[in-house]
Formats: C-alpha cells, sequence, structure tokens
C-alpha cells in the first residue's frame, strides 16, 4: 500500500538528490559528506512534506532545507572539533583522491561563489542544461536566470585563469 | 554549441551523480512507514503532484495573491482606511522614540520558504544582544552577542555549557540588522498610510519601499511607539518576511542577561580551552572516556589528547570513529569535552600519555592511559575497566610510538 508513496518519493529523489548533494558540497566541500548530507535532507523532508504549502515550489524548499542542515552540519563539526579536539582533527583535513586536477579544481572554485551563482551553476548543469528547469527551482525568470548563469560563468572563468597562472 | 567550460562544468558535476542508485535504495529502505498517519491516497496524491512536469504558471500567480491576503488575514492586518490627515503621530514622533530607547525586547520571527524560527530578542544599545528560542529547527536554547567584542554565545542550558566564538559579522547578527534597520527609518522615504487596525488595535502605519524590501511599521497613535515592524523581501526568488512585535521600549535589562550565567562552563572555540567553574577530577576524565565504548563497539577511541601519532590512516580511523559518535548526546559531548579539559589542564611534567586504541571496555588488565600527578612518584594509570591505580614508573607499559 505504501509502496505507492515511496515510488513517487523516488522520482522526486532521482530529480533533485544531484542538485541538494551539490548543495551540501559548497558546505562540505567533501563529497562523501555531501552525500551524507543530502541522504539526511531528504529523510527530513520526506517527514515534513505535509508543511509544504506551494507544491510547485518542491526543490527551492527542499535546497532551504539542504541549507539549514548545512548550518546545523558546520555548529555540530565546530562542537565536536572542540569536544575532542584530537579526535576531529581528521575531519577537515582527509584529502579526497583527486579524479582530474583541473575538475577538482573547478568543484573547489564553484565553492567560493557568491550563493546565488552557485545555485545557478548547479541547477543548470545537473538538470540537463535546462535553463527553464534550472530558472523554476530558482524562482527566476528566464532573462534574470541567464544574467546570473552568466555572471557565475564569468567569474568561474577568471578564477580558473587566475589559479592557473598562479600554478604556473 | 558547447564550450570548455561547459564541458569541464558537466564533468564536474557527474560526480553528484556518483552511487546515486545505491543511495536511493538505501534512502527508500529507511523512510518511515507514515501509512498509519496520512490518507493514502491524499499522499500519493499530493507526492506525484511534485513529479509532474508541468507548471501552472496562473495558478501560481493566483496562489500568491492568495497567500499575501491570507497572510494579511493572519496576522489580523486590517486597513480600514483614513488619511495622513486624520492621523495624530507623525513619523518623526516615532523615529524620536526609537532613537531615544536605550533598551528593547520583541518577538522576533523569520520565515523563509518553509523554514520559520521565532525567538524573543533583548536589545540593549549599543552592543548587546540576546535570542531565546521560542520556536526552531536548531538545538540550541540562548544566543548572545556583544557587537563591541564581537563575541557570540551559545547557551546549552542541559549541560550548562556556553560555547563562545568570536563573531564576525555572521547570520542571525540582529543587533546589526536593527542598526541598519533604522538608517532606513532616517532616509525620508516615509509614506504614511493613516489610521489602520492591527489584531484589534489603534494603530497609524508607515512604510518604507526600498530596493527588494518593503518595511512597514505600525505605531501606537498615543504614544508613538512602535507597535510591530515587518520587513517583506525576496532573497534568490524566496520570499523572506521578518515580523517583530510585542515590541517594549526601555525595559529594565541587567547586563548580566547578556554574559553566560557564573555556575556555566565555557568553551572558547577560538582558542580551544574550556573553562569550568568547578574543579576538574579524575571522575571528569572517567566519565569523559566512559563515552567512547558505547559507540565504538565496546572499544576506547583511537585518541584522545594524544595517542598514535597522526599518520594518513589514523586519520582515516578517526574520521570513521567521528562519524560514529556524532549522533550522541549533549551531555556525552559535554562529558567528552570535560575529561579532555582535565587532561589539558594537568600542569608541565605530567607526561599524560594516552594508549587506549581498541582497549576492550571492562578490560581490567590493560591501561588506557596515565600521568603523573604533581610531586608524586608514581603514575595514576586507568585501565579499560576504568579503575586506576597507582603504579611505579618501572612498570608502565612500552608506549611502541615512543620507542627509540
Amino acid at each position: 500500500m505504501f509502496a505507492g508513496d515511496k515510488a513517487a518519493y523516488e522520482k522526486l529523489y532521482d530529480r533533485y538528490a544531484p542538485l541538494v548533494r551539490a548543495v551540501c558540497y559548497d558546505t562540505t566541500c567533501n563529497l562523501a559528506d555531501a552525500q551524507d548530507l543530502a541522504q539526511d535532507v531528504f529523510m527530513r523532508a520526506y517527514e515534513k512534506l505535509d508543511r509544504l504549502r506551494n507544491r510547485d515550489s518542491f526543490g527551492k524548499w527542499l535546497v532551504g532545507i539542504a541549507r539549514l542542515r548545512c548550518k546545523e552540519w558546520q555548529r555540530r563539526k565546530f562542537q565536536s572539533q572542540n569536544n575532542n579536539a584530537r579526535l576531529t582533527e581528521v575531519q577537515a583535513v582527509v584529502p579526497e583522491k583527486p579524479d582530474d586536477s583541473r575538475i577538482e579544481l573547478l568543484r573547489k572554485m564553484i565553492t567560493t561563489l557568491p550563493e546565488k551563482e552557485r545555485l545557478a551553476l548547479h541547477t543548470f548543469y545537473l538538470q540537463g542544461n535546462s535553463a527553464e528547469t534550472a530558472r523554476r527551482t530558482m524562482g527566476l525568470s528566464r532573462s534574470g536566470f541567464y544574467r546570473v548563469l552568466e555572471r557565475a560563468r564569468n567569474r568561474l572563468e577568471k578564477l580558473m585563469l587566475e589559479e592557473q597562472e598562479n600554478i604556473r | 554549441m558547447k564550450t570548455p567550460l561547459d564541458k569541464d562544468l558537466n564533468k564536474a558535476y557527474e560526480s553528484f551523480n556518483q552511487n546515486h542508485n545505491n543511495l536511493r535504495q538505501k534512502l527508500t529502505a529507511s523512510l518511515p512507514d507514515r501509512s498509519k498517519q496520512h490518507k493514502r491516497a491524499g499522499r500519493i496524491s499530493h507526492l506525484l503532484a511534485f513529479t509532474g512536469e508541468n507548471i501552472m504558471k496562473n495558478r501560481m500567480t493566483k496562489l500568491a495573491a492568495a497567500a499575501v491576503i491570507i497572510i494579511a488575514v493572519m496576522l489580523g492586518i486590517n486597513y480600514i482606511g483614513g488619511s495622513p490627515d486624520g492621523a495624530s503621530v507623525a513619523w518623526a514622533d516615532v523615529l524620536e522614540k526609537i532613537e531615544a530607547a536605550r533598551t528593547l525586547t520583541y518577538i522576533f520571527e523569520i520565515e523563509k520558504g518553509d523554514i520559520k524560527e521565532v525567538f524573543k530578542t533583548r536589545i540593549k544599545e549599543p552592543y548587546l544582544q540576546r535570542n531565546d528560542v521560542i520556536e526552531s529547527p536548531s538545538d540550541y536554547k540562548v544566543s548572545m552577542r556583544n557587537a563591541g567584542s564581537n563575541k557570540r554565545w551559545i547557551l546549552y542550558p542541559n549541560t550548562k555549557t556556553a560555547v563562545v566564538n568570536n563573531d564576525e559579522g555572521s547570520g542571525g547578527d540582529e543587533i546589526r540588522a536593527y542598526e541598519r534597520l533604522k538608517k532606513d527609518f532616517r532616509d525620508g522615504t516615509e509614506k504614511n498610510l493613516g489610521r489602520v487596525k492591527l489584531n484589534g488595535r489603534d494603530a497609524i502605519c508607515f512604510e518604507f519601499s526600498k530596493a527588494n524590501t518593503k518595511i512597514t511599521v505600525w505605531a501606537d497613535p498615543n504614544t508613538a511607539l512602535p507597535i510591530q515592524i515587518e520587513e517583506i523581501s525576496e532573497e534568490n526568488g524566496d520570499i523572506k518576511k521578518v515580523v517583530r512585535s510585542d515590541i517594549r521600549f526601555d525595559v529594565e535589562m541587567d547586563d548580566q542577561l547578556f554574559v553566560p550565567p557564573a555556575d556555566y562552563s565555557i568553551v572558547d572555540l577560538a582558542t580551544q580551552r574550556v573553562q569550568t567553574p568547578f574543579e576538574l577530577t579524575e571522575k571528569h576524565l572517567i566519565e569523559g572516556l566512559a563515552v567512547y565504548p558505547k559507540y565504538l563497539d565496546g572499544k576506547f577511541c583511537t585518541r584522545y589528547i594524544g595517542g598514535r601519532p597522526l599518520t594518513e590512516e589514523v586519520r582515516k580511523k578517526c574520521k570513521a570513529e567521528v562519524e560514529k559518535i556524532e549522533s550522541w548526546s549533549d551531555e556525552e559531548a559535554n562529558k567528552s569535552t570535560l575529561g579532555c579539559a582535565f587532561i589539558e589542564h594537568l600542569p608541565e611534567g605530567s607526561d599524560f600519555q594516552y594508549v587506549g586504541e581498541d582497549v576492550k571496555f571492562g578490560d581490567a588488565n590493560t591501561p588506557v592511559c596515565w600521568w603523573r600527578p604533581p610531586g608524586s612518584k608514581t603514575y595514576r594509570v586507568v585501565y579499560g575497566d576504568l579503575s586506576i591505580r597507582d603504579v611505579e614508573p618501572g612498570d608502565l607499559p612500552e608506549v611502541p610510538w615512543l620507542k627509540k
């Protein structure tokens, strides 16, 4: 009986989980933690579905929950860093194995962009490069969305260029 | 046509799809069965509606307009007309009261999307702010700021602990937000909307329109004191609403309200030091150590203010342990903090060593840690059963990583 609900929620998960992971990654800078946080976000969203007033804004609502969960994660991290400084030294330090240094750098650079621009990139590149879907998730007009996306891309290109010059 | 940056971005974002099917399966398996709490049909249709591709633009617009009306009705805001000429209070009178106040309290509600937080806020000009949580998804109860010394405290009453950190203008800084609001109030752009009813009470209403924000102030027509201040703004397509209500000016406030109570332990995140209002003893160390076996399969942790040197392998092991203890309670976290504090407060030359990695809880023969109390020839050794015995220096086990 309940399978119907879960199946529908799976569809939502397929559509939005990569986006939520990307939003969480902006805080964790670590893919494994971002995946864990995203799972938690979907659990919480499921619990709170009845509180969602406008069903069309599910994506925006989910991103809001993700941001809040990220703040909690940060606070808990600070707390546990203090509670057991020696144990938690590892939390921020363990590096992920870079798959491709340029791509890895690009991912890190995205986390340094202003929030709105980050979200524009996440929504666009994680939702099939569709500006229409992305702008809906962000609640922007088409032209407004393109402006933000363009700004993000320009800034990113500049940052990558600067970084490459520094490496040289 | 895709540029090289597009290609790189698509590749960078691929990583967020890693392990997706497996993660989906795990999530679905752990979703609670709430069928008893919800009507099945309603719930399924509610969920399936989200997955529909069509966005009904007109309906959304209608919904948005309806929402504004509903919010106004819920708040009891009732514009009953009236002209500025009929108002007995001018904005200058209200502003004068606001500027003159040295302290104020109000109920602070912030709502963005479906997330709502409510606090009782106290401000003592020019630096002090305190928020007592009334409704929030967060787990703390009180936060305090001193904008003069740039310190922020979060209080955890159940463990009588205050966590203090440097406050570098982070979010939720209401004292600065209130200062910005006052600046807006001085810019001469107010519109007097005349007499209105607010929750059945007579009020004079003033409105300010900023770039993305509408600010409305309701003031008492007799005293010119603000009753309620509301800010509605748009951020990334989300409507953010901030309401300050039940505003009271010049309430007497003791400075002690803005510092942690004297019987609280202070955890300073900047210096990583803990100050306690009581003497730290062996009992605190034992209680701190005792927290871990419950979460680590009956064993003590790998490092506890000391232990095996931090190699990459040790870091990974510690990280896995941190993940396991993430669900500990505030009380358990506090016990661990006080145990660490006991070690950190040991005088120089105490020669503390932690060797508890993988020691089983209850093992009465294997040491977990030791130290030499001031002036003592023997060491205090804690064993796996958390008993403490005095041991001669020559009888201490060899520490592998200290071997020469």
